[in-house]
């Protein structure tokens, strides 16, 4: 058990030094931040101190080094446009993230689930078919474009929510917070809805396919069989074992939608992460860059590692999977 | 179909491909897909004779008629059905050269990525060992990654344009591709024809490309077709995100991002119909490639 989870983590840390190099290599293959950021009228002289400022003289692998060290020591340098340690704007910017994903995602599972469940139980029934042709349009249909018909439709047309935005925050620990007033949720409810439709097509999907199999087992038919009312059956029984999956998806979602938050926060103007990164890209930003990466990577990286392990410890056919018998 | 209809056709003779025509045509929703498709597809490959106005073309444009809603006669008398864009441009001419801006993305990029993970899900499910694990890991690591940030990194490293954005796509999709052939391959590879052929000491890519790979193809022609809406949808969010196409060569997703800011001034149809077009064209691909599934798929059969 032990050795696997070792394994796992050594294999992850090593994806993030792959991907770290990978970013840092396509990265330097940017433009020159310098002429971005010096006005046309410095002189040469001024011009070389930036360039030594900011260490853009050394050789490539040399640069990678300095930024591997600092890495390690949770230093990714400063952001050439903020001239503020780049860690410091992303975890400025995060808690806003977060907290649109979290709500995208209690949105799906409270959405998925229950319509998942009734096409489950109603293969043919019209709704279901209905909950069905809607989910493969949430996979198919470009996220962004939805957010802009439900804007065109509530906040233009009826007025009823506002268009982008935060809206008023409330300080939690130090970090503000939408969700915690009335104003908050309104400017939240579009952009975390938008947000969450991937994820609530593919939980409708997961617990109707679950449903449709776990019908047919045996347990299913005892418990009816034993009498018990239809509502037991399907709120015990049978939820219990389709949530093994969804779960599971849960996970791996989250992480997702951190990262798909991007598009989100571009169409509701929602100052997070995602926004931020759009905005260093295109001025060329490179350490806030490099720094958005590496944490979403290190996100996605260690959630399936922990989705890894956590298996492993549910399932030992996993972890003695490459053995023979 | 009924049971009797079928076996009238086996009975007939019917080549497998009229079979399958058969059975796709169906379903009405399929049709009404393929209808979809073939217009959307005339429509944008026919751009230029279609089109009333030539929207790159700056000499034709008027600042005057920015702007207009639908229906409503420019100062040269011609009437914009969709109206007409903050430069004047005629939307329905700039939706038909978007939507063949589109096309070629989704088509160029679908197809290179294709031939691509074919290509290296053969080898990996033929060379077992070290290539494969190779191979498969690779594919693991970028299925893990999200496929959007990839293309935006990919797009920003590179720069704008056509070629970069067909680049950043294929990189991000050929791993799908991969996958899904490395699979079929590897339980067609056990087969008794594979044996056959193997046995008449035929060579290993021969046997590979040339009697493998027609039977793995119904899965992914499904995964192909898919995957060229996916492309679509995927060019015109990065499109629209301001990394995908210069601003001179309008695609549907710049279209619609040039729309945007209009539309909460309640001039909704800048954004909203090259919208409706990206809309069509995947919901017309999407229920082909659906409906393909079920009838390639001989698990289904009813």
């Amino acid at each position: 058990m032990l050795l696997f989870i070792v394994k796992r983590v050594t294999i992850g840390v090593f994806l993030i030094f792959l991907v770290a190099f990978l970013v840092f290599c396509g990265v330097y293959a940017v433009g020159n931040p310098v002429d971005i950021l010096i006005s046309p009228l410095a002189t040469q002289e001024e011009v070389q101190q930036t360039i030594k400022a900011m260490g853009l003289d050394l050789p490539l692998h040399r640069q990678f080094f300095r930024f591997l060290g600092n890495t390690l020591q949770g230093n990714l340098g400063n952001s050439f446009i903020h001239s503020e340690p780049a860690v410091d704007i992303i975890l400025r910017r995060l808690p806003a993230t977060l907290e649109i994903a979290f709500f995208a995602m209690l949105l799906a599972i409270l959405m998925g689930i229950p319509l998942g469940l009734f096409a489950g139980l109603n293969p043919n029934s019209t709704r279901s078919r209905g909950i069905m042709a809607g989910s493969i349009l949430c996979f198919s249909l470009p996220n962004f474009w939805i957010g802009l018909l439900v804007i065109m439709v509530f906040a233009v047309n009826l007025g009823i929510l506002p268009t982008g935005g935060r809206g008023e925050t409330v300080d939690l620990f130090g970090i503000p917070f939408s969700f915690l007033t009335l104003n908050g949720l309104k400017h939240m409810l579009m952009p975390a809805f938008t947000l969450s439709l991937f994820q609530i097509a593919l939980i409708i999907r997961l617990t109707r396919s679950g449903t449709r199999e776990t019908l047919n087992m045996d347990y299913i038919l005892y418990a009816r069989a034993r009498g018990l009312s239809r509502q037991r059956v399907v709120f015990v029984h049978l939820l219990k074992n389709i949530l093994i999956p969804v779960v599971t998806v849960v996970g791996l979602g989250l992480a997702d939608l951190i990262a798909f938050a991007t598009v989100t926060e571009k169409v509701f103007s929602w100052p997070g992460v995602g926004r931020l990164f759009l905005d260093s890209v295109v001025n060329m930003d490179r350490p806030v860059i490099i720094a958005y990466v590496m944490m979403i990577v290190m996100i996605f990286i260690g959630v399936n590692m922990l989705v890894d392990i956590v298996y492993s410890i549910l399932d030992p056919r996993i972890r003695l999977g490459g053995r023979k018998h | 179909m009924s049971q009797k209809k079928r076996i009238n056709r086996l009975a007939l003779g019917d080549t497998p491909w009229k079979r399958l025509a058969g059975e796709f045509f169906e379903s009405r929703l399929a049709v009404l897909g393929l209808i979809l498709c073939i217009i959307i597809l005339i429509s944008g490959s026919f751009a230029p004779w279609i089109a009333p106005q030539n929207p790159y073309d700056l000499a034709t444009l008027n600042i005057l008629d920015s702007k207009l809603p639908p229906f409503s006669k420019g100062t040269d008398g011609m009437v914009h059905l969709l109206g007409t864009d903050e430069q004047g441009r005629d939307l329905l001419s700039a939706i038909l050269y978007g939507l063949r801006t589109s096309l070629f993305v989704g088509a160029v990029s679908g197809g290179i990525s294709l031939v691509i993970g074919v290509s290296l899900g053969m080898l990996a499910a033929f060379y077992s060992g070290r290539v494969e694990s190779f191979i498969m890991r690779l594919v693991d690591l970028h299925l893990s990654l999200p496929a959007i940030l990839v293309a935006i990194i990919l797009v920003a490293i590179l720069g704008q344009g056509i070629d970069k954005l067909i680049f950043a796509i294929v990189v991000v999709f050929w791993a799908g591709f991969a996958r899904t052939v490395h699979g079929v391959a590897l339980a067609e590879k056990n087969k008794e024809y594979v044996e056959a052929a193997v046995n008449m000491t035929l060579g290993k890519l021969n046997i590979a490309f040339k009697h493998i790979l027609p039977n793995c193809l119904p899965p992914v022609i499904v995964v192909a077709t898919m995957r060229v809406a996916t492309a679509i949808s995927l060019e015109a969010t990065l499109s629209f995100l301001g990394v995908g196409l210069p601003v001179t060569k309008p695609s549907l997703g710049l279209l619609i991002s040039n729309g945007f800011d209009y539309m909460l001034s309640g001039r909704y149809w800048i954004s909203f119909y090259p919208g409706v077009a990206l809309l069509i064209t995947v919901i017309g691909i999407n229920l082909v490639g659906d409906h393909l599934r079920d009838v390639l798929n001989p698990r289904l059969k009813r």
